[in-house]
């Protein structure tokens, strides 16, 4: 096994071994807070001394049994599977959660779990995203402190300015590496789409200095390596995938794969800015990031998309939408037709659950690779 | 499938439902006159509004009214054609399918000047009027605010909101060329403020055994309070139904044989409004539903804080309502209403109604109240199976008839 192949087992290891990274974090006498969305200002936790992790669903339990009584069946994979592994003693060690202003069913997920788990912490967070006008930014200036109040209450500690710059810190180092990553490895075709799903994936669960070192590691293991896929990259957009089987799908085809991904290209791909405040940073930075199709800037989102498919010369793209996932099947067909009207290929698939790519759908990416490699669409 | 009206028992109500035909006339007499049309969300403030003289229209609404026609399942399948999942809401669906078709009863939606929704009910309120938006390429106003109603709201919440409603004002103006007076808004929310009392009275008269007023004529009767609040014509009509609603309270007649009291849970199933009757015809009322009381119910304004006012009523609604608060909500209706037993329908078009019915369920199973479930769509009758809805519901009946000692 060469050296980067090392390097990224590593990353696939550490999120394997999630749940003791978290116990051992908490052996130290700190605390350990779950969230479902890219959007939760992680650094005002870290700052803390609390880890934020990142709720995925377990991609290795098919079994929703437990979730699918609380349920109704018009339910997203993802949302039962999260609330699968809730219920689960699995996750026992969490001493809270936390949730911003997403979707339906993470709202809706988030009141279930808020009744059943009355012994944790709930912190939600209901900024605005929609508008950036004065009254916008005034409310998210008080949102924020507010949520740094309740942390404060709820464990009984002081979150000061200086920690909240040290966690900015640290966060805008591991968006720097990620974006290093990007380019030097998935768009330069050292790196696989797989792989680096490996490395965000364990990003989301893992301390942020610990995942910024071995970045480091993995890129020095990528300067001057054999390029493994000599394709142009396909982008992949949607919200969450549960596992790596779409990105393996790609890889056949020997294309890098680029995630426009919640835990993604939108957890990464700007920094908090360093020049202001730093309360007013993360505000900024919440509201000036690569919105999600959650929010409101649709034609901005796929405008900044059509800008980074455009720059990495990516040959097309992959929307990949969850069955009842509203926010992504609402944007579907505009999307598609923005794409096209740019002249950029696009395969529009509708999953069940993502960490299993069904036979009919792995032969209508299958098909749509083959076209995109013999110049079509 | 079987689908079919309800039977009304109040003039009324009878009334209304020519209202409803009036209103989607004249709001296209006076479009086509060059009148500004704003498309809103349901629980938009439609009294800001009426307030700026421009004409309210309501896709939901509207989407409920093809529904009720027979003719939303059609307009869904189009938009499904035109590559939007079949999972989405139904009423977007309708009413896109209708504007793509370019069809729809009274001529289909009215193209408007500008486009308002909110943001803190549910996904479907940003994204299809974003598409509204773009398809008709006017101006899109959201109105932002927190999305879970929990046991305290912060002050800045409103404010933020209030600073909003006054942007929407300025854009109202920018847009439509209305002027906004002060004096006209006022009168508007006073006239809201009369119609809302008489409805907030009948529906508490439900309190009463027998319920005078069941939803039957409620789910009409509604539209009043969606689409005419701020109106002389709201007043008219709901001054009637309290009258007449006053008559049966004072001879302590029901609106029906009543031996079972039950509360409905969601939207209501537009296509099939004779199921109350179904209910009726089992000597069962439907007295009590979160989707009227606790959305529409007949929020009175302050006139001196109109916008924060405004606000807080667009925002206390069932679907913000968080977990915790929607049990505690039924645990004060099922005591104050007498309620029975609980109807949930899982509406599959509508989350935010209906992820944590189970919960609801189980937590008032757990204070003694039964209830059952049936999956359907509010719009879209290819959802809904007959058979099997009123198979549940005859057992559920004879449950609780047997735990009243009626069998």
């Amino acid at each position: 096994m060469n050296g980067r192949l090392m390097a990224v087992e590593l990353f696939k290891e550490a999120f394997n071994n999630r749940h003791e990274i978290a116990k051992e974090w908490k052996s130290a006498g700190r605390k350990v807070v779950g969230h479902f969305c890219s959007l939760v200002p992680e650094e005002l936790f870290y700052a803390a001394g609390i880890l934020p992790v990142g709720l995925l669903p377990d991609p290795n339990n098919r079994h929703l049994g437990q979730a699918e009584a609380r349920l109704p069946s018009f339910v997203c994979h993802f949302t039962k599977g999260l609330l699968e592994v809730l219920g689960s003693e699995e996750l026992d060690y969490l001493d809270g959660i936390v949730s911003p202003f997403t979707c339906d069913a993470t709202r809706a997920l988030f009141g279930i779990v808020q009744q059943e788990k009355a012994n944790k912490g709930f912190f939600a967070f209901i900024h605005s995203q929609t508008m950036r006008n004065k009254g916008a930014y005034e409310h998210n200036i008080k949102e924020f402190y507010r949520l740094i109040q309740n942390i404060e209450d709820y464990f009984e500690t002081t979150i000061s300015k200086e920690q909240i710059h040290e966690a900015i810190q640290i966060y805008n180092q591991n968006r720097f590496l990620m974006r290093q990553l990007l380019e030097k490895g998935v768009v330069s075709g050292n790196l696989s789409g797989s792989d680096f799903f490996e490395v965000i994936r364990a990003g989301v669960v893992m301390p942020k200095d610990r995942h910024n070192e071995m970045l480091r590691v993995l890129l020095r293991h990528l300067e001057g390596g054999r390029k493994i896929l000599p394709n142009k990259p396909i982008v992949v957009s949607g919200s969450t995938l549960e596992s790596s089987s779409l990105f393996k799908i790609i890889e056949k085809f020997g294309m890098p794969a680029i995630p426009d991904l919640c835990f993604g290209l939108r957890y990464f791909l700007e920094d908090v800015p360093g020049d202001t405040d730093v309360v007013e940073a993360l505000v900024l930075h919440s509201v000036n990031r690569s919105p999600c199709p959650c929010q409101v800037r649709v034609a901005e989102r796929w405008d900044k998309l059509v800008s980074i498919i455009q720059k990495y010369c990516a040959s097309g793209v992959i929307l990949i939408s969850q069955q009842y996932c509203d926010p992504c099947l609402f944007e579907a067909p505009y999307v598609k037709m923005t794409l096209e009207k740019h002249g950029i290929s696009c395969l529009d698939i509708e999953v069940e659950e993502t960490a299993r790519i069904e036979p009919n759908f792995e032969a209508r990416i299958d098909f749509f690779l083959k076209a995109l490699q013999l110049g079509g669409s | 499938m079987t689908t079919s009206h309800s039977d009304k028992h109040y003039k009324a109500t009878e009334k209304v439902s020519e209202s409803i035909k009036q209103y989607y006339r004249e709001s296209a007499e006076a479009a086509s006159h060059g009148e500004p049309v704003i498309l809103a969300t349901g629980n938009f403030p439609v009294e800001l509004l009426y307030a700026m003289n421009v004409v309210p229209w309501f896709p939901e609404n509207y989407s409920a009214l093809c529904s009720a026609r027979q003719v939303a399942g059609r307009y869904c399948r189009i938009a499904e054609k035109n590559g939007y999942s079949k999972t989405l809401c139904s009423y977007f669906k309708c009413g896109l399918g209708s504007i793509l078709e370019s069809g729809g009863p009274f001529g289909g939606t009215l193209r408007p000047k500008m486009i308002v929704t909110t943001r803190f009910n549910c996904i479907p309120h940003i994204k299809w009027w974003e598409i509204l938006a773009r398809f008709y390429e006017v101006p899109l106003f959201v109105l932002d605010g927190p999305h879970v109603v929990a046991a305290k709201m912060e002050d800045y919440h409103y404010e933020y909101m209030v600073s909003q409603l006054e942007d929407l004002i300025e854009l109202i103006e920018k847009t439509t060329g209305k002027p906004y007076i002060q004096d006209r808004f006022t009168e508007t929310l006073e006239l809201a403020n009369e119609a809302s009392r008489y409805w907030r009275w009948v529906l508490d008269s439900r309190k009463n055994i027998p319920s005078p007023i069941t939803l039957s004529d409620l789910a009409t009767d509604m539209f009043v309070s969606v689409v005419l609040l701020g109106t002389q014509k709201a007043v008219e009509i709901y001054r009637q139904l309290y009258e007449e609603v006053s008559e049966k309270v004072k001879m302590r007649q029901g609106a029906t044989e009543e031996k079972i009291r039950l509360a409905w849970d969601n939207i209501v199933l537009w296509y099939n409004l004779g199921l109350f009757n179904y209910f009726e015809q089992h000597d069962a009322a439907v007295i009590y539903e979160p989707y009227i009381s606790d959305t529409w119910g007949g929020v009175e304004l302050n006139i001196n804080e109109p916008l924060k006012s405004l606000a807080s009523k667009c925002l206390n609604i069932w679907a913000n309502f968080s977990l915790e608060l929607r049990a505690k909500r039924y645990l004060q209706v099922v005591k104050e209403f007498h309620i029975d037993g609980v109807v949930f329908h899982s509406n599959r078009a509508c989350k935010p109604f209906s992820m944590g019915q189970i919960q609801l369920a189980k937590y008032l199973q757990e204070n003694g109240i039964p209830s059952v479930s049936f999956e359907a769509d509010m719009a879209d009758p290819a959802a809904y199976a007959d058979g099997q809805v009123k198979l549940r519901l005859d057992a559920f009946l004879e449950l609780l008839k047997m735990k009243k000692g009626l069998l």
